[in-house]
């Protein structure tokens, strides 16, 4: 499981949560570091708004590969997919602040509609 | 011995000779003594007729045959002669002689005896005092007084030329034996009486007065009578009359001069000083009348000036003609800027077309001298006007020049005085209407005068501070301002300006002084009470006030989407800590230290939360804080944090370039981070179109000269040109979603923190705004002097 979010106290909390849901998680602050460690993830919860690459252009990239990584967007805005509706419609994505359910709920959905987006890719 | 010889010595001494012609034989006899008088011894000189003949002066000669021969024919009782002789060292001697022809019984002559006086002192003595009387003589006739022997009743003896010449008369026979009293009136009389007694008395007496002469013309005389006295005794009377009616005239019109001046000081009309003058000129000589006449502007028409004596058709005939080269004296002197001299107007051609109008005022003669301006312009003409033909002689030139030049010197100073008025009328017509008051005050503060359009509206009665200092009459902080500002403006001679607050009644109220040196020693405040100006501003100042919150409240609109997104990431860490922690309770074993972090983090993030609503908070805050020392590098950096989403959103990134030490200025915090986040939005909107690899904005602050300076610049599309200057102004904005106020409520806090803030376009492309305040801490500037003053930035 990975967490791309710039601000440290959010990724901290999220990859604590995670890990107390019984995954392991890796924390990356930019899509440029969690690109550079090319790592292998089942899922990543992404933050919409980062430096550099946005959260959308992160997910677009990933899902563009031969295996896609599962994603999950997250966002401070209300609407997190007000910036991108079309691209991001089969994406899961969540408004902070969020329950644990809903994270877990949304990484299930993620990892599930993914394949459908291979398909259908 | 003859009998003739018997007293030889006597005769000598007695100064006589004795000398016998016998007329029968030609035989002479000549006394010895006779001979010695001439210097001859007895035997030099022949007892010939021829020899004596010789010695008698050739020019005498014929006088003495002459009278010898009507002698001798009996045409006289005596010969007698006073005549020279001829003394033997070239002298002449004179001699009296006298002598008789003795006749036989038929009246034959028969020899002639006779005497010779020598008489040649006498004879000298007579020649000095009827020459010493022809100098007197000539000085009586040559002095142009007027000099009268009287006898002592006070009857006219003897009168000089120049008295003679007065009196047109040819000789002194009109006037021998006349009472000198006769020719005075009245009370005057009575003065040359009492004149004429004390000069008999041996005193002298003095009187002055008008006399007529017998030719009508009156004169003024100073009549000084003394006592011609011989061997102790008052003989005859002598009266010198000095003729002062010139010297009269000229202080009656140096008098008449100074009275027009004071009439038209007085504000009186021209007409009244120049009927005055025409008065005095008038009073001063016999049958003449005067007039004034004014060229108008035009310099074509005629006005009446002054002719207080002329008869009033005339005058009305006169005013207003056209002057012209035939137009009577006036006129035609005007037009020919010359003076005209008619001495008949009866027969001149120049008053043809007046003769008539003349006539019924009865006036024949008429002399007319133009009246130059100082660019000798005709501007006038004084006429003189006789009921009779008369031609004018030199004094009267002289006078009718001397009147048209205190007439000109009049209208100059009406003129003048005309102008001044005028311009005086003028200055307190602006004074007036200006609502400014003015103190006069000395160098060192003492007021000497003032003008106030409304007395009542100084709030103080003039006694108040009249005279007095400014130190014992304004509250001392004033005083001391004022005194300095006097102080600049007498030294500088530039207007100094200051502004001050006085206290009147409950009413705290405004002025604005201008001070500026004049006369020289003095200074001349000019003040204005702005009060109303003031309180306006204030009022701006709450309006500013307003709208800088309803500025922060619209952009706080803008930055909703950026305020929700600053408070979800503190409250996605509290919910992830809170809700991990709860889940790590519940696995075994508990892991301790993990809930520990995760609690830490949940309090931190709490915090953090609570710190955002803070801001929120102080944003939409209304009320004016107090000034207070606000660091400007915590400013910018608060600024960068509040605006961190907006700007990750618009893909901009923020470089910090912000001086290391601790830059304060005096200032509201929140007013200030309003204007850095308006300056950081505008350059984002600024960025809008620019690619998202260029979208930098530089936030950077340095210190220098006393001032701290904060900039904002960004890589976006610039200022147009034409904007320049005017992208402060309200609604000058190309920013669509704003008030298009930022820039301007930015400015006006600026200046309200005594800064200045201005905008310009980079050289490679974007605009940068730079923000200047005071340095409220000196320590920071001292210590960048020390460290070389250099514009390092970290």
């Amino acid at each position: 499981m990975a967490v791309v979010d710039d601000d440290e106290d959010v990724r901290r909390a999220l990859g604590r949560l995670l890990r107390s849901m019984g995954y392991s998680v890796q924390l990356f602050a930019s899509a440029e570091d969690f690109e550079a460690q090319l790592a292998a993830v089942d899922c990543a919860v992404v933050d919409v708004r980062l430096p550099g690459a946005s959260g959308l252009e992160l997910r677009d990239r990933l899902r563009s590969k031969a295996v896609p990584t599962p994603v999950v967007l997250i966002s401070g805005d209300p609407d997190p997919t007000a910036a991108d509706p079309v691209r991001a419609i089969d994406t899961p994505s969540i408004s902070k602040p969020f329950d644990d359910f809903i994270l877990m709920a949304a990484i299930a959905d993620a990892m599930s509609v993914e394949p459908r987006v291979s398909d259908r890719a | 011995m003859h009998s003739e010889d018997r007293h030889p010595r006597a005769a000598a001494a007695s100064g006589v000779g004795v000398w016998k012609w016998d007329l029968a034989t030609g035989a002479l006899y000549v006394d010895p003594i006779l001979k010695e008088m001439l210097g001859y011894q007895d035997c030099e000189i022949g007892n010939h007729l021829d020899d004596w003949g010789r010695l008698v002066h050739p020019d005498d000669a014929a006088a003495v045959l002459e009278l010898m021969r009507a002698h001798i024919a009996g045409e006289s009782p005596l010969y007698e002669i006073e005549r020279r002789m001829l003394h033997r060292d070239g002298s002449v001697r004179w001699f009296l002689a006298r002598g008789s022809v003795r006749k036989d019984a038929q009246g034959r002559p028969l020899s002639i005896t006779g005497t010779e006086s020598d008489i040649t002192d006498r004879k000298l003595g007579e020649e000095a005092l009827r020459k010493a009387e022809e100098i007197h003589k000539r000085i009586v006739d040559s002095t142009s007084d007027c000099v009268k022997i009287l006898d002592l009743e006070g009857r006219i003896l003897h009168v000089n030329r120049e008295g003679l010449n007065f009196f047109e008369v040819p000789d002194i026979s009109a006037l021998k034996n006349r009472p000198l009293a006769e020719f005075y009136e009245g009370a005057l009389r009575v003065s040359a009486q009492e004149a004429i007694a004390a000069a008999r008395n041996g005193g002298s007496g003095r009187f002055q007065g008008p006399a007529r002469a017998t030719s009508g013309i009156t004169r003024w005389w100073d009549v000084v009578v003394t006592p011609i006295t011989a061997d102790g005794a008052v003989v005859q009377l002598l009266a010198v009359s000095r003729d002062i009616t010139d010297r009269r005239r000229d202080e009656a019109l140096r008098a008449a001069q100074l009275k027009m001046f004071e009439i038209i000081a007085a504000d009186g009309s021209l007409s009244d000083a120049l009927d005055h003058l025409v008065r005095v000129v008038e009073l001063y000589t016999d049958g003449m009348l005067c007039s004034v006449l004014m060229l108008d502007e035009d310099g074509i028409h005629m006005r009446h000036g002054a002719a207080p004596s002329l008869p009033e058709d005339y005058v009305r005939a006169i005013d207003g003609l056209e002057i012209s080269p035939h137009c009577g004296s006036c006129g035609t002197a005007m037009y020919l800027a010359d003076r005209v001299v008619v001495t008949d107007i009866h027969t001149d051609p120049l008053w043809d077309d007046y003769r008539e109008v003349a006539a019924r005022a009865g006036l024949r003669a008429c002399w007319s001298q133009p009246i130059f301006s100082p660019q000798r312009r005709v501007v006038g003409a004084f006429a003189m006007y006789y009921g009779e033909p008369r031609a004018p002689r030199d004094r009267e030139l002289r006078l009718i020049e001397s009147a048209a030049h205190m007439a000109r010197l009049a209208i100059e100073q009406y003129r003048s005085h005309q102008a001044l008025r005028r311009s005086e009328e003028r200055n307190r017509a602006i004074l007036r209407a200006i609502p400014d008051w003015m103190f006069l005050m000395t160098a060192d503060g003492v007021y000497l005068d003032y003008h106030a359009k409304d007395a009542a509206s100084l709030h103080v009665a003039p006694s108040s501070f009249l005279g007095k200092n400014v130190r014992d009459v304004l509250p001392a902080p004033v005083a001391e301002t004022l005194a300095r500002a006097v102080a600049r403006a007498t030294t500088a001679g530039e207007p100094e300006k200051i502004e001050y607050s006085l206290g009147s009644g409950d009413v705290q109220r405004f002025y604005e002084a201008c001070v500026v040196g004049c006369d020289g020693d003095k200074v001349l405040s000019v003040v204005r009470d702005v009060t109303d100006r003031k309180r306006a501003e204030l009022e701006a100042g709450a309006q500013r006030l307003e709208l800088a919150h309803l500025s922060r409240v619209a952009v706080l609109g803008e930055l909703t989407g950026t305020l929700a997104h600053e408070l979800s990431q503190p409250l996605t860490a509290v919910l992830g800590n809170a809700q991990a922690a709860r889940r790590l309770l519940d696995r075994l074993p508990i892991d301790e230290a993990e809930i520990k972090d995760a609690l830490d983090d949940v309090i931190k993030n709490n915090r953090r939360a609570g710190a955002v609503i803070d801001r929120l908070r102080a944003l939409l805050r209304k009320e004016d804080t107090p000034l207070q020392p606000v660091n400007l590098n915590d400013v910018a950096r608060e600024v960068v944090e509040l605006a961190h989403g907006e700007l990750l959103s618009r893909h901009v990134t923020v470089t910090s370039a912000l001086m290391p030490e601790t830059l304060v200025v005096r200032g509201d915090r929140i007013q200030l981070q309003q204007v850095v986040l308006n300056l950081v939005l505008n350059a984002c909107d600024a960025m809008t179109n620019t690619p998202v690899a260029q979208r930098q904005l530089v936030l950077a602050t340095s210190a220098e000269n006393g001032f701290v300076e904060l900039l904002v610049s960004d890589r976006g599309v610039g200022i147009p040109k034409e904007e320049l200057e005017h992208v402060f102004e309200p609604f000058v904005s190309t920013n669509k979603k704003g008030l298009g106020l930022g820039l301007t409520i930015s400015r006006s806090i600026v200046y309200a923190h005594e800064g200045s803030i201005r905008a310009e376009n980079n050289a490679d492309g974007g605009a940068t705004f730079r923000c200047f305040f005071p340095v409220a801490d000196a320590r920071v500037l001292r210590n960048r002097t020390g460290a070389g003053a250099t514009n390092r930035r970290d």
